[in-house]
């Protein structure tokens, strides 16, 4: 070739690059596929596999994971490039492990969403440097075939994503054994729980998480040695509670699995696999009641079952709600009568969340309250007209406590979903009973009061968790902290207002009426639209979540467990019609200014007269509920796999240790044989908690598997 | 009282002078952020110091750990702490990924109100982050 041809040949290469770099959106725009059906397909069966989880195999999202279907993800993505969508997923997904797939399931699960939202296939192969803007491409209709089950060989997608988590046998009862020596719990034991038991979630009615134990104190915590530890299921969100009588440690595992332990030993006594495994990344079952001869568990697949307390067998059964319901906040026994509550209620569904409660012996049920108040019943009109269909959220994270003398349960009530008020279209309603207290009657379920803290709340900023019942002489009391970080205290009687006092930093309220507990939003909160951040602080991981507090009842203190973090929030527009709605958000995450990046703080107020006692803050967030011990010896584990006694008085740590993974969940104290031992689970998944410091705190790092429980006790 | 001791007594009010120029700091953090700028910005890390004096708020300080050079920064205003807003001032800063910034805004009254409500903060942008690398909000000394 002579120079000039070469020239010529070399101009006409970078011509026809140049045409490709130019021409390829405008190519796109007309209709020529970016990606290929095959990538399409590809990507359809990897989603199911690892997207799914969390946004849904109908794109709708749930949880924290946003809508990548419709209105949502054209409000996210419409108007970037199908290189920033890739790189945003490449680098970010799946939660808890980015990066973790190949960079052929990234570009086929990129090529899926677009073909999903609208796009069509061509004979273009997609790579992680196509570039197109999304919306010249997408429009946000959501392709039928999309949304069906991924074809996978002989199984759907969502079973083999199931089966990948699966432990290794199979489900029901695999370990057959009798529990000797157990004894019916009484609801005189539940009422007056022996010293050395822990019965219930929070330890007693009054969600107290407080032990009369104390062998140990601050003197001799430092000795604390490990006495067993036994390996629980993998996958899902460990958040448990060991449930301990007779000298049996009833532990549930992900995957909706109960086992039955020698609590000396760790011995396994019998387990049910009662299934399925979690399909719904937030998985946890976070506590067990027992009650007379029965073991009750919610499950993630949103049913109720009773299993027989000696052998594991199980009883009855009920299902509470549809298939993207499920039931994680725990169950509690009173008069008779067991009571759970309803989560994953994000999507738009003709199935509003309730509390129910079921005669504990039969299963027969006895009442339903639904905490969406329903068009025509008392609240019902505080939804700015909403049909039914379209009053989402009112989920019960955490389950209530009870006054035996009042004959009152109380339960915390989560927000609307979606989150943010311009994307439901609420707007100024307070779409009761979001983020409220409601005290029910535990025989009918009729409500006795209710206090909502938050009105129309819209960041993600519930009022959910546990409801702390507390005698100051003869006023008796609930105390509550949600996400806000507002400290409440009620009068249990008549759900008078008596007092809030800011725990933590929080931009959110520009005032609270410290007459009446009214609280006054933020203009631009209140003025809010779809597409626009919002900035919060506290952001959705709390403030306070739901790692519970402890009472320590001879100091009067609520030990009060963290997070410091803030976001920039937005709402998006959602399909209002069955199936979608849910939580319909964008975040983008920040340090909470003045904390000096430090995201966890422990805190102790004095209930009385609401003084904060002690407080201090670390790097990580606590991952723990807090218990409270007679020894003057409090309990809490963190983010960074620290398990930590503190000085109940003083705060200061007195002794930790490093465990395998995140301390997650609640730990518990109990007694054999004259000696005290205290439990607590490391543990993986769920929302905000987990997702904010593994985002914002870059030289945390953990290992990918690790939900034990650990039992430590002083030397014998 | 003396001309001579009124001199004194007023030389004495007058090196109370910290009365007159009120002193503010700030730690400075990433800008919100997602999968989509993390990279550039989790690790930046700054502080900021500002006097108040005669209505004019003198800000410096310092950046470091940018992943590209800043290119500036700005003063800016929000409806609260936390809460991000529009620019009122210019900053200066070093055109390294660690250095100094530095810059002085003649402030309003309705700003100065906004300064004492913590309202007020710093904001340095670099060339990989444009719209913000590290901001902090700015809270009287204590």
């Amino acid at each position: 070739m002579t120079g000039s041809a070469k020239f010529l040949a070399g101009t006409a290469a970078l011509i026809a690059l140049g045409a490709v770099t130019i021409f390829a959106p405008h190519a796109s725009a007309q209709g020529q596929g970016v990606f290929t059906q095959d990538q399409a397909n590809a990507g359809h069966s990897a989603y199911a596999l690892s997207c799914a989880g969390c946004h849904r195999a109908n794109l709708a999202g749930g949880g924290d994971a946003p809508a990548l279907g419709g209105n949502g993800f054209m409000s996210s993505f419409g108007g970037k490039s199908t290189k920033d969508l890739y790189n945003f997923i490449a680098s970010s997904m799946p939660a808890g492990a980015p990066g973790s797939l190949s960079e052929d399931q990234y570009t086929n699960i990129t090529a899926y969403l677009l073909w999903a939202n609208g796009a069509k296939p061509g004979t273009a192969t997609f790579s992680k440097n196509t570039d197109v803007k999304v919306s010249t491409i997408a429009n946000g209709k959501v392709v039928d075939d999309a949304i069906k089950p991924a074809p996978m060989g002989k199984m759907d997608a969502m079973e083999a994503r199931a089966a990948e988590f699966a432990p290794p046998v199979g489900h029901g009862l695999d370990v057959s054994g009798t529990v000797k020596n157990y004894t019916d719990v009484t609801d005189e034991m539940l009422k007056h729980p022996a010293d050395g038991e822990w019965l219930m979630y929070r330890r007693n009615y009054a969600g107290w998480s407080f032990s009369p134990l104390k062998q140990i104190t601050p003197k001799n915590v430092r000795s604390l040695t490990l006495k067993w530890a036994w390996n629980m299921n993998e996958g899902g969100a460990s958040q448990v509670t060991p449930i301990v009588h007779s000298g049996v440690m009833f532990l549930s595992n992900t995957s909706n699995t109960v086992q039955a332990l020698d609590a000396r030993t760790g011995e396994l006594i019998w387990e049910n696999r009662i299934g399925p495994v979690s399909k719904i990344a937030y998985g946890g079952t976070r506590s067990l009641a027992v009650y007379h001869d029965k073991v009750f568990v919610a499950t993630t697949d949103a049913k109720i079952h009773a299993l027989d307390a000696r052998t594991g067998k199980i009883v009855w059964e009920h299902t509470l709600g549809n298939p993207n319901n499920s039931a994680t906040g725990g169950v509690m026994v009173m008069r008779g009568k067991v009571l759970t509550g309803l989560t994953g209620c994000d999507n738009y569904s003709e199935n509003n969340c309730y509390i129910s409660a079921f005669d504990a012996d039969t299963g027969a049920p006895v009442w339903k309250f639904h905490t969406t108040a329903l068009e025509g019943e008392p609240g019902g009109d505080t939804w700015n007209g909403l049909p039914n269909l379209l009053r989402g959220g009112g989920d019960t994270w955490i389950a209530g406590t009870y006054d035996p003398d009042l004959n009152t349960t109380y339960w915390g009530v989560a927000q609307t979903k979606p989150w943010f008020r311009a994307s439901r279209k609420t707007f100024g309603a307070s779409t009761l009973y979001s983020s409220s207290t409601l005290a029910l009657d535990p025989d009918t379920g009729k409500l006795k009061w209710y206090f909502q803290h938050a009105p129309g709340e819209s960041l993600d900023l519930d009022e959910v968790f546990e409801r702390v019942l507390i005698n100051h002489g003869d006023q008796k009391t609930l105390m509550t902290i949600g996400k806000p970080g507002i400290l409440w205290k009620l009068d249990r009687v008549t759900g008078k207002f008596l007092a809030a006092k800011e725990t933590i930093f929080q931009n959110v309220f520009s005032n609270i009426d410290h007459k009446t507990g009214q609280v006054t939003y933020r203009q631009d909160i209140i003025d809010q639209k779809t597409n626009q951040w919002l900035a919060s602080c506290p952001s959705p991981e709390g403030g306070h979540d739901w790692q519970a507090t402890s009472y320590d009842a001879p100091d009067d203190l609520l030990i009060i467990p963290e997070s410091q973090s803030c976001v920039m929030i937005q709402g998006h527009d959602v399909d209002m019609k069955l199936g979608g709605g849910g939580t319909a958000a964008s975040q983008k995450f920040f340090f909470m200014p003045g904390t000096h990046q430090n995201m966890g703080r422990l805190s102790a107020w004095r209930t009385a007269d609401m003084k904060q006692v002690w407080t201090w803050q670390q790097r990580v967030p606590f991952l723990t509920g807090v218990i409270s011990t007679a020894g003057g010896v409090a309990f809490v584990g963190d983010f960074n796999r620290y398990f930590k006694a503190v000085d109940v008085k003083t705060g200061k740590v007195l002794w930790q240790i490093r465990l395998g993974n995140t301390v997650q969940g609640y730990p518990v104290t109990f007694s054999l044989d004259g000696k005290q031992y205290i439990a607590v689970c490391s543990g993986l998944g769920g929302g905000s908690p987990q997702q904010k410091p593994s985002t914002l705190l870059d030289e945390i790092h953990r290992p990918a598997t690790g939900h034990v429980l650990y039992v430590f006790g002083l030397p014998d | 009282m003396s001309r001579k001791n009124l001199f004194c007594a007023l030389a004495l009010v007058l090196s109370a002078a910290p009365a007159f120029a009120a002193g503010y700091d700030a730690e400075l953090d990433p800008v919100p952020f997602d999968a989509s700028n993390r990279a550039t910005v989790i690790n930046s890390i700054g502080d900021a110091s500002a006097t108040l004096e005669s209505g004019t708020l003198t800000v410096r300080g310092n950046f470091s750990n940018f992943t590209s050079p800043a290119t500036g920064g700005s003063l800016r205003i929000g409806l609260a702490k936390g809460v991000p807003g529009d620019a009122i001032g210019s900053l200066t800063a070093d055109h390294n990924t660690s250095g100094h910034f530095s810059g002085s805004v003649k402030l309003s009254s309705d700003q100065i109100a906004a300064l004492k409500k913590q309202a007020i903060y710093v904001r340095i942008d670099s060339e990989k982050a444009p719209d913000g690398n590290v901001q902090g909000w700015l809270e009287g000394t204590k």
